[in-house]
């Protein structure tokens, strides 16, 4: 079946926002002060069975008030809920729970890595005992990455941003109708600070330059595509990830893409097209978005959240950074994007001090 | 009676004034003259001339002159006479006599406009119909509009029972219906989207239009095919007396209308004008990105009129509206519209005339994809021809109205193609054809004064004719493309869908007195063309769907009750309204529809009810040099869908108040007409916000933090209220000069109020926030010339 989310409605969603801002000639945004109503919270599943090697992680919380940007509080866990995975074929893996990050349930058993073709099921019996299932979800098989490459785009904004490479990849849909693609990309791309671990900072002028050090940064995950208007074709130039060049120095990308189902990819459209409300007329009517996963009783109370299950084809990229004139780039940003009086460690968390090795 | 008395005293005084004068003072001189006619140059008779300091005066005589003696000094002399402006004039009398000759203006304030619609001026009280709402074309440059552009549906948004979703949105609610419940035909003609530059103005040429009757509730029974409203308008016939050219800029546009007779026996006659836009103008003020994108809108109208002989008319009128949007590098945005209609009229004897018309319209919708590599050009459209024969049999106490039409109906609900090396495939959804007949007999009989009763039906057959495709759903599991189990073919003009059934409509007038009545309507209405669109305004990439296996017509019933009063020999008109309204077959949206390019689009529509109630009053004073309407309505709207599957219900399948559910609206209009052609308006507007959607928790998913909306329409956006003034000055200084220009200064949003337009949430760090977005967030002060010639 030919389902024509597209593209098209990709665009049209993207540049509803657009619309907004130009329709609104004379538009004012003000800030307002609104109480955020608090409803019942309602349970949350975000769990993924893949292809690849297990571990697989699902995540179990409440919807609620979030404080913070990372952490979740602790009355938003689902502490002490029982998980299952089980698959058609009658395998059923209970799922252990993270003594560290309550949330996180954890299946390392092999006998259920993912298979293509397969149905895999997640049952879940929370603290307060209600049991939610998701619905049976068919790991679809996905095509390899074909080419991964990157290409150059300077940023003329008055704004002091860096350049960037947009990270793009092709990869040939298969013949049938009904492929639905997720695209996740990450890279250790490196940046400059005044010291190492090793130095002792002194006080007073700091050092001119400069000791790189490596630090993740994450594209977009919600990346989807149907092939509805490219079936068949090749899917090329898809711009996966743009990754920016805060330094000069090799950039270590990955990209990640992932098979979905029909009603996988449609829960990660309306997932997008949630957070790219811009309160605009012509946005869609909001509502909750909904997945797989209902109470086993009463098949109308639906969980928030996505169990999926995805087949996974990984391409790696180095890309050297060696086309850069170091005294142009030096001259132009200065030490805009440069960290002078600490050491990498600290100004950049997760950063790592040598190139990712392997690559 | 009151001019003789007034006329005596004076020449009483003035004889005291001069007889005493005279004895203690020999010298005097004269102040004489003649007074004449500032349009006419003719002499004018009676008119008085009074003297400020001694309180005392004369008249003009029969050839317009007058003749004052008195002894030296400096005199303020005032002529005037009822219909003209008055003139002062400062005379210093020393050695000799002083000659005044001077013209008065006439006061155009008290010209009574030719009134076109022919309304009875107790219309309001003794008209059978009811909920019906007159624009006076001629009033509408002196409401106060924004960009001081002239709008025909801005105007009706002051009216009781007439609503937007919001300031700027296209479209317009007709009590608690949806935007395309609205019947727009021009000239007979339908109108598939009344919007320039997305919704900011209407494509209807106020300049072109003669008449605008808006039905809110007894839709006459010779129409039919929406549900909510009936909006008439006609464009302007020609029929001048000589060549009229009439031309006119503003911030946005410019406009030019010619009309005139063609023939010198004036049998053919003819009206042709436009406009074009330059809201590039506008958009470059803005910083960037805003500054890069570029609009362009044009219309034009054109009309053929030809009298043959007594009691026959030949008309052939042409419309086209053309809007382009582009963003930059990006995507191009375009909707046309094409009307071409002609009708004749015969009177055969004086009792019984006949009408026939045909008509076309055609709605095109384009979007151009301009990315490099990603090269496509998106289209879908309608097309509506009818052909119509109606017929007027006027015998004593009756008037009997009966006729039918045929429409068919071809949709092309979405197409894609690449236009240059991109992976975009082909893809062409298949076309809709649709066939409707309908026939009606309506008959309004006054069989006593003080009773008069309409009573009409309407029966219609619609059938979605072939070729096409159906899909077939498994039973007993929610639609969705999985859930396909056979797919259905038919050949040309195979009948796909069947639908239609009678359509009552039923008026009542009782007069309590001559001044006062009570009356009743009843309406049934289907409709069979659905505008797809699934966001709380009407967008430039929604498109039209008919009725098929799957989506049936949308049907309502309304009910209305109303009490009518004029006073003061029908200066002022008091109606009270109160609607009640059942719909049902509405179409809704499953949350994260797809809807372009979509062929198995059933699958992820609703079927929704609505029920929609309301109180509307109005005071309006339609004579004087003040005039103007206090409006105020009470009106609330609801949906509701239910389903069997919990994807399928919005709000657990309960009642929940529509997008443009604004209970409380008041509008108070003023039109004040100053001396020398300056009339001074305001609007006042004050509405209940809207209802909307917000998030009533928070959820981390994927990384990314999301709210949670479990809600629909649970909430509302503060009220909104606005004033607007304006000034404007017509410069004609008789009613038939030739020659004038007159001047519109606008004030929109006075007070400058952040009205809210919506309101939307984000994240901010590690809180959530809430934004208020408002479109004319300031004062816009605008200036409008126009020039006839």
């Amino acid at each position: 079946m030919i389902n024509a989310t597209s593209q098209t409605m990709t665009f049209l969603w993207r540049y509803g926002k657009l619309f907004a801002i130009s329709l609104l000639l004379l538009a004012c945004i003000d800030e307002v002060q609104l109480p955020i109503r608090q409803a019942e919270r309602r349970l949350v599943v975000d769990g993924l069975i893949t292809d690849e090697a297990p571990p697989y992680a699902v995540k179990l919380t409440y919807s609620g008030n979030l404080t913070s940007q990372l952490l979740i509080p602790e009355e938003l866990t689902v502490n002490g809920a029982l998980v299952t995975i089980s698959d058609d074929a009658g395998h059923s893996v209970k799922l252990e729970q993270d003594p560290i990050a309550p949330a996180y349930y954890w299946m390392r058993d092999p006998i259920l890595q993912g298979k293509a073709g397969r149905k895999y099921t997640l049952t879940v019996t929370t603290p307060d005992g209600q049991m939610f299932v998701s619905e049976p979800e068919l790991m679809p098989a996905v095509a390899p990455i074909d080419k991964m490459y990157a290409e150059y785009r300077r940023q003329n904004t008055p704004l002091l941003l860096p350049d960037l490479y947009d990270v793009m990849i092709d990869t040939k849909d298969p013949a049938t109708v009904g492929n639905y693609y997720r695209w996740s990309t990450y890279g250790y791309l490196p940046r400059w600070s005044g010291y190492t671990p090793f130095d002792e900072i002194p006080s007073g002028p700091s050092r001119p330059c400069c000791t790189s050090c490596w630090v993740p940064y994450y594209g977009p995950l919600t990346d989807v595509l149907s092939d509805v208007l490219v079936n068949g074709n090749t899917i090329s130039r898809h711009r996966v990830f743009s990754s920016p060049v805060y330094a000069i120095g090799k950039q270590y990308i990955e990209t990640r893409q992932y098979s979905l189902t029909r009603s996988a990819y449609q829960y990660w459209n309306r997932f997008e097209e949630q957070r790219s409300r811009s309160g605009s007329l012509f946005d869609a009517q909001p509502a909750s978005i909904e997945g797989n996963v209902h109470l086993k009783n009463d098949p109308s109370t639906l969980a928030l959240g996505y169990f999926g299950a995805s087949s996974v084809s990984t391409k790696r990229l180095v890309i050297p950074s060696d086309t850069i004139n170091a005294a142009k780039f030096i001259n132009r940003f200065g030490r805009a994007f440069l960290s002078a009086n600490q050491n990498c460690l600290q100004a950049y968390p997760l950063a790592q001090l040598a190139p990712p090795i392997n690559w | 009676m009151k001019y003789m008395k007034s006329y005596l005293f004076v020449c009483f005084l003035f004889y005291l004034l001069v007889s005493t004068v005279a004895l203690s003072q020999p010298r005097q001189f004269d102040i004489k003259g003649q007074v004449t006619d500032g349009a006419t140059g003719k002499p004018l008779i009676g008119v008085s001339i009074t003297i400020l300091q001694l309180k005392a005066g004369t008249r003009t005589d029969s050839s317009g002159r007058f003749r004052l003696t008195l002894q030296p000094g400096q005199y303020s002399l005032t002529f005037s006479m009822i219909g003209y402006n008055s003139r002062s004039r400062v005379v210093l009398l020393t050695t000799s006599s002083q000659v005044v000759d001077l013209s008065l203006n006439p006061d155009i304030r008290d010209l009574e406009e030719i009134n076109v619609t022919g309304r009875a001026p107790d219309a309001n009280v003794s008209a059978t119909q009811m909920g019906i709402v007159r624009l006076d074309i001629k009033n509408l440059k002196n409401i106060p509009v924004v960009f001081g552009e002239t709008d025909i549906l801005k105007a009706l948004l002051l009216q009781p029972g007439v609503t937007t979703v919001g300031e700027g949105a296209a479209g317009f609610n007709v009590r608690g219906g949806r935007t395309d419940q609205n019947l727009v035909l021009l000239d007979g003609a339908p109108v598939f989207n009344t919007s320039h530059l997305l919704g900011m103005l209407s494509n209807l040429n106020a300049d072109a239009v003669q008449d605008v009757t808006l039905y809110k509730g007894s839709i006459p029974a010779s129409y039919g095919g929406r549900l909510s409203s009936l909006l008439m308008l006609h464009t302007k016939s020609g029929q001048t007396e000589h060549l009229t050219i009439t031309g006119g800029i503003g911030l946005l546009t410019s406009r030019v209308l010619a009309q005139g007779p063609l023939t010198k026996n004036k049998k053919l006659a003819f009206v042709a004008g436009g406009r074009i836009a330059y809201p590039n103008l506008v958009l470059g003020l803005f910083p960037s990105p805003t500054k890069s994108n570029k609009a362009f809108f044009y219309d034009l109208n054109g009309r053929l009129t030809y009298r043959p002989g007594q009691g026959s008319q030949l008309t052939a009128t042409i419309y086209h509206s053309y809007d382009t949007f582009k963003f930059p590098q990006d995507t191009l945005y375009g909707w046309q519209t094409t009307l071409e209609t002609a009708h004749y009229s015969q009177r055969i004897n004086p009792k019984l005339s006949l009408n026939l018309t045909g008509t076309q319209s055609s709605y095109r919708l384009f979007l151009n994809g301009l990315t490099v590599g990603n090269k496509y050009q998106y289209q879908s459209s309608i097309r509506q021809r009818d052909a119509r024969l109606d017929f007027l049999y006027t015998p004593k106490t009756h008037r009997i109205e009966w006729g039918g039409s045929l429409t068919a109906y071809q949709i092309q609900p979405g197409a894609i193609k690449p236009t240059d090396n991109t992976n975009v495939n082909t893809l062409t959804l298949p076309t809709e054809n649709a066939r409707e007949w309908a026939a009606y007999l309506s008959n309004e009989w006054t069989p006593v004064r003080w009773l008069s009763i309409q009573a009409g039906i309407r029966f219609v057959q619609y059938a979605n004719v072939g070729p096409g495709v159906v899909y077939q759903y498994a039973e007993g599991l929610p639609r969705s493309a999985e859930t396909i189990t056979d797919t259905v073919r038919y050949t040309a003009g195979q009948t796909l869908a069947r639908y239609g059934g009678w359509e009552p409509r039923l008026m009542l007038r009782i007069s309590l007195s001559a001044r006062s009545s009570v009356k009743l309507s009843y309406n049934r209405t289907r409709q069979y063309l659905h505008l797809i669109s699934n966001t709380t305004a009407i967008s430039p990439v929604d498109f039209w769907k008919s009725s098929d296996p799957l989506i049936p017509p949308q049907l309502a019933n309304q009910w209305s009750i109303g009490y009518f009063q004029n006073f003061r020999d029908n200066m002022y008109e008091l109606a009270i309204e109160f609607y009640n309204k059942q719909l049902t077959n509405l179409v809704e949206y499953k949350n994260g529809a797809t809807l372009l390019l979509n062929p198995a689009i059933d699958a992820d529509l609703l079927q929704a009810q609505g029920r929609a109630y309301g109180l509307e009053t109005s005071v309006q004073k339609t004579q004087g040099l003040l005039t103007g309407m206090i409006a105020y309505t009470y009106a609330r709207t609801f949906a509701r869908v239910n389903s069997p599957y919990a994807t399928e219900q919005i709000n657990r399948g309960s009642w929940y108040p529509s997008t443009f559910d604004r209970p409380h609206n008041l509008t108070i209009s003023t039109q004040w007409k100053w001396r020398r052609g300056w009339t001074f308006g305001t609007n006042f507007v004050y509405t209940t916000g809207r209802p909307v959607t917000y998030p009533d928790g928070t959820y981390r998913l994927n990384t990314s933090t999301v709210f949670d909306y479990s809600l629909r329409n649970a909430d509302r956006i503060p009220d909104f209220h606005r004033l607007d003034v304006s000034f404007s000055k017509d410069g004609r200084r008789s009613p038939d000069q030739r020659r004038y220009s007159d001047w519109s200064l606008s004030l929109y949003n006075v007070y400058a109020r952040k009205n809210p337009y919506s309101i939307y949430f984000q994240r901010v760090n590690t809180t959530t926030r809430s934004y208020q977005l408002s479109v004319f967030g300031t004062i816009i002060p605008s200036l409008s010339w126009n020039y006839t010639y």
